[in-house]
């Protein structure tokens, strides 16, 4: 009797010890992915961030060797200089920017300042700047003459500009791209969405556009650290609103943020 | 003698352009595709004493267009890695590059590899 019972709690123990060893075995395997995941970040970072250093490295280095020459610098390519360090050093800001945010996000520390703004103004000011950048881009925006809503402003237009940004770089052979305000589907709402006819985003890589590190395009080597959307997408939440990807039949990417007009709690503006 | 031909091959146009700008004034005859394709059809046509490549790049990236460019021309140019990735040595031993450079590069360290790799 008491030979059973202690050759049942062995056969117990053993299948605890097996079921905590496949426990052990799925974590490790979940941190070695996860660090992983963080390596390849940290390189595609790494070279995100040099790219831009090597020209103003380069264009710096440049305009030394004029003047060590004791030539008097061309204006023309003194321009060309300076104008690609303002651009380098604005787009490695932006990077910078990115790192922190992501840091803040982790950290709960990113903290929105709401006030009333207009969500058409806003769309307007980031498709007047992607009008400049690119020509081979064709911008249609379909909006009511304003749309009142309590937002950070600042934060929001951060969202528009990355899906216009997206919008141009995943449609490299050029392309309408349609930007949608609407305030009449539901009350105390506003709609803003980007679409677009580009590459669109591959079946397997759906589910995953809005995590942290992913690049859709990787394997095209797009240039970007897969941090975008993930940022966006907190930012929106934290408005207490969505974003949402579609893809449509005919191609390309249709990004939809839905925000209350009133932020979460909040009364409508 | 006639300019040595260098072959700029890299994505992002600012990088092009300094390389452009930097080896033209030094004396070089200076082509710049923004990609493997690109610098593959180019390469053809101005047949380079030297390649500077750029490994990540969108489409045929540095190791599709070396692995191209072995395959289908029989007097090859030399090749230099320009590269940020993490271990540029490594990657460019790798691709059996005759030479590298990491980025962010030195103008001057730049003109020296070319000046040893473009000799012929």
């Amino acid at each position: 009797m008491t030979g059973r019972n202690t050759s049942r709690k062995k056969r117990g123990r053993a299948v605890d010890l097996t079921a905590t060893n496949r426990r052990l075995r799925a974590e490790i395997a979940e941190r070695r992915q996860a660090e992983a995941l963080r390596d390849e970040f940290l390189s595609v970072a790494a070279h995100e961030l040099k790219t831009p250093l090597t020209s103003l490295r380069g264009f710096a280095q440049l305009l030394m060797r004029q003047l060590d020459r004791d030539e008097s610098p061309d204006p023309v390519r003194l321009r060309q200089a300076l104008s690609a360090i303002d651009q380098q050093s604005a787009k490695l800001a932006r990077l910078v920017n990115h790192l922190l945010d992501v840091s803040r996000i982790e950290a709960g520390r990113l903290v929105l300042d709401r006030k009333v703004a207009d969500v058409v103004g806003l769309v307007d000011d980031v498709v007047a700047t992607a009008r400049v950048n690119t020509f081979r881009h064709e911008f249609t925006v379909r909006a009511p003459s304003g749309a009142l809503a309590l937002v950070d402003p600042l934060r929001l237009e951060q969202v528009i500009r990355n899906l216009v940004d997206n919008a141009i770089k995943y449609s490299p052979d050029g392309g309408p791209i349609g930007i949608e305000v609407d305030k009449s589907r539901e009350a105390g709402v506003v709609r803003v969405t980007v679409s677009d006819h580009g590459l669109g985003v591959a079946p397997a890589h759906r589910s995953l556009i809005f995590e942290r590190f992913h690049q859709a395009h990787s394997e095209r080597a797009f240039s970007g650290m897969g941090l975008g959307l993930y940022i966006s997408r907190q930012i929106v939440e934290l408005h207490g609103g969505r974003l949402e990807a579609e893809f449509p039949d005919e191609g390309g990417t249709r990004m939809i943020v839905t925000l209350p007009t009133g932020g979460p709690g909040g009364r409508s503006a | 003698m006639s300019p040595r031909r260098v072959l700029v091959v890299d994505d992002d146009e600012t990088i092009g352009e300094l390389l452009e700008t930097v080896l033209v004034d030094s004396g070089y005859d200076v082509a710049v595709a923004p990609g493997g394709a690109a610098a593959l059809e180019l390469a053809d046509r101005f047949k380079p004493h030297l390649i500077l490549l750029d490994l990540r790049m969108p489409g045929l990236d540095g190791r599709g267009f070396t692995r191209a460019y072995r395959k289908t021309t029989r007097r090859r140019a030399p090749i230099a890695l320009v590269t940020a990735v993490r271990d540029a040595p490594q990657a460019a031993a790798e691709l059996g590059a005759q030479g590298f450079l990491a980025k962010p590069f030195d103008l001057g360290e730049m003109l020296n590899l070319v000046a040893r790799l473009a000799r012929g």
